[in-house]
């Protein structure tokens, strides 16, 4: 079942959450609300929901409006972040409320709790209290409880935001595995950008309430549409620098200029900390950036830290202009380098993204 | 030497402990041997022969009623006061929250008089009651509304902040799989407040038996007709029927006393409650549930 929002307008008092936000999820795909925290993402849910009204614009389901539908015609099932189980009833119960609701006979909600309750590994809790279980193991009962009745649409709200880091990576998994055999078309917020990344087919960037850009996870990371999603989405050194005689400059770095006449404008030049070569002699060697360009595009950096993170090394460098940049390279070319900190090296860009600075701001 | 040093500080505690016992028998435990011994004064038969006299009988009855009414009354509206104070915006709700007090700050007598103000002889409301050919004033729909007026704060204070923490998060999660606001509310809700609505209810009950002045006041206290149990106690003093008023007094303590307790095992059920909640999402160990497994001896 597709789910459409358009033109989605809401504000709470004076402040505009969600501002002119349309997307789309076709039947079956899974769809990741990306965004920092009050960029409206939750606002945008909770109307697909029924939970808020929008103040303007509409929700199709299925390709039928459903603005007007109360939340209990809309055919959604919903995990809210809080998990929001009923304290106050058994594991088992909180499963099988759904079904009783509609009035499903009591052996059929008996067998479908059994089967929900082995398919997220807690068979034999039937009979705990939401109390009794682990932060992980509750989230698991809220998406059983959530699916329980067959929703066509599942809707996450921040669904792993308070477990740590093991405990979301192996639900991130069953998520996968439940909604693609079952076929359901999932809407999931989240803040958390390399969870969107490794989950949704397409992520949408909100940011203040508006869309900053939609798209596939890969075209998101590689051709972010603005400087918001480029140092959002990734790890990112932010450089500032500006248009002059046709190249950008950083500094005593250059690179190519953005399209268009914007000679004599601030940019801001968003570099991966993996687009970025470090070595330790001004090299001869010329690469193939360099032959675009008048002479070597190198700057010297002098190293403030050196760092071990798992397979890499980060080097957190600071310009001559005092601007900062950190690198991550590997082990292996770490130690080729032999660098420690205090040593002057040379950066070359590899890849950067400029974006023209907005007079308006 | 521990046992020394024991002895050395118990100089003070003694003092201490004898200044409570002091305190505490002075005050409750001797007028409740009083209450007793004035009570069986005649013996044992007296003691129920007062209590099975008509009036004794119908003042009984009329409590009862008073407790029943004013339970059922400010149950329901009770909690529909609280939920609307705790889930609705609106204009005046601080006004509307002001006045849920106004019964505690108002002594019961005010009260009564001014129902008799509204429902007496030429009262502001006199003639609607009339064409519906009800009478309020000295009789029993004036008692309790007296009754009510007087515990109506109860429930509503208390079931108040346990709806302000549940939230509306679990409410929404039934209605996102399929449940009515109506089912919402009997499955989820209430189950949730249930220990908040007792324990108003319990108290609704101790005040409703214990009213006095409101209720007097507002009926008139004719014997065998409007009079409840606390104004038999007053009329059989004044009648120097100390064995009727001692015994009426009796059971009443004793009503109230039950009451207390079962009140103090509500609050324990209560916080009890209060530790399953699930604000704390990263609270992962089980063993704070409510009807966890007690220490199990090796």
């Amino acid at each position: 079942m597709s789910v459409v929002a358009e033109r989605l307008f809401k504000r709470i008092g004076k402040n505009a959450i969600v501002t002119d936000v349309s997307f789309e999820a076709r039947a079956g795909e899974l769809v990741g609300l990306l965004g920092p925290s009050g960029g409206g993402k939750s606002t945008v849910l909770r109307m697909i929901a029924g939970l808020e009204e929008p103040d303007e614009g509409e929700i199709y389901l299925c390709g039928k409006r459903a603005t007007d539908l109360p939340v209990q015609e809309r055919g959604i099932g919903f995990v809210f972040q809080g998990y929001a189980l009923f304290k106050h009833q058994s594991i088992a119960q909180n499963i099988a409320f759904g079904l009783e609701v509609r009035k499903v006979p009591k052996a059929e909600i008996d067998r479908k709790v059994g089967e929900l309750l082995a398919l997220v590994e807690l068979s034999g809790f039937g009979a705990r209290y939401p109390s009794e279980l682990s932060g992980g193991q509750r989230q698991r009962v809220a998406l059983a409880r959530a699916i329980a009745p067959d929703p066509r649409v599942l809707l996450l709200d921040e669904p792993f935001g308070a477990l740590d880091a093991k405990v979301r990576l192996s639900l991130r998994e069953q998520l996968r595995r439940l909604t693609r055999e079952r076929n359901m078309t999932v809407i999931l917020v989240t803040h958390d950008q390399e969870e969107a990344m490794d989950l949704a087919d397409r992520v949408i960037v909100l940011h203040r309430g508006r869309v900053e850009q939609a798209g596939t996870p890969h075209e998101i990371y590689d051709h972010p549409a603005t400087e918001f999603v480029a140092s959002f989405v990734g790890a990112t050194n932010v450089l500032r620098g500006e248009v002059r005689g046709g190249r950008t400059e950083i500094g005593t770095l250059q690179v190519d200029a953005p399209p268009g006449d914007h000679e004599g404008r601030a940019v801001t030049a968003i570099v991966r900390p993996h687009d970025i070569e470090v070595s330790k002699h001004p090299d001869p060697q010329p690469t193939e950036a360099d032959s675009n360009s008048n002479g070597p595009n190198l700057a010297a950096a002098k190293i403030e830290r050196l760092s071990r993170v798992g397979p890499t090394v980060k080097v957190r460098l600071k310009l001559e202009d005092g601007q900062s940049l950190t690198v991550e390279l590997t082990k292996e070319r770490a130690a080729e380098l032999n660098v420690v900190e205090g040593d002057w090296v040379f950066v070359n860009l590899r890849e950067t993204k400029i974006f023209v600075q907005d007079y308006a701001i | 030497m521990p046992k020394k040093r024991g002895k050395k500080r118990s100089w003070g505690r003694v003092f201490l402990i004898a200044l409570a016992a002091i305190y505490v028998v002075s005050l409750v435990f001797v007028p409740l041997t009083t209450l007793v011994a004035g009570a069986f004064s005649n013996g044992v038969a007296a003691f129920f022969r007062s209590l099975f006299h008509p009036d004794a009988l119908h003042a009984m009855r009329i409590t009862l009623w008073m407790v029943v009414w004013a339970v059922f009354l400010n149950s329901v509206f009770g909690t529909v006061t609280a939920w609307v104070l705790v889930r609705d915006v609106f204009p005046g709700k601080k006004v509307l929250s002001a006045l849920i007090d106004v019964p505690f700050a108002v002594s019961p007598v005010i009260a009564g008089f001014v129902l008799i103000e509204l429902f007496g002889k030429g009262g502001l409301l006199r003639s609607i009651t009339d064409a519906l050919g009800i009478q309020v004033a000295f009789a029993i729909p004036g008692m309790v509304l007296a009754t009510v007026f007087v515990s109506l704060p109860f429930v509503v204070r208390e079931v108040m902040p346990v709806l302000a923490e549940i939230g509306v998060e679990q409410e929404q999660a039934a209605f996102t799989l399929g449940a009515s606001p109506l089912t919402a509310f009997w499955r989820v809700t209430l189950p949730s407040i249930k220990w908040g609505l007792t324990y108003g209810v319990t108290l609704t009950a101790a005040r409703a038996i214990g009213e006095f002045g409101a209720v007097l006041v507002v009926s008139g206290g004719v014997a065998g007709r409007t009079e409840t149990a606390t104004s038999f106690v007053y009329r059989a003093l004044e009648d120097r029927n100390d064995v009727g008023a001692y015994s009426m007094a009796l059971v009443l303590s004793i009503a109230s006393v039950a009451l207390l307790l079962a009140m103090e095992k509500l609050k324990h059920r209560r916080t009890g409650d209060a530790y399953t909640t699930q604000t704390d999402v990263s609270a992962t160990s089980p063993t704070m549930a409510l009807g966890a497994p007690q220490k199990v001896e090796p």
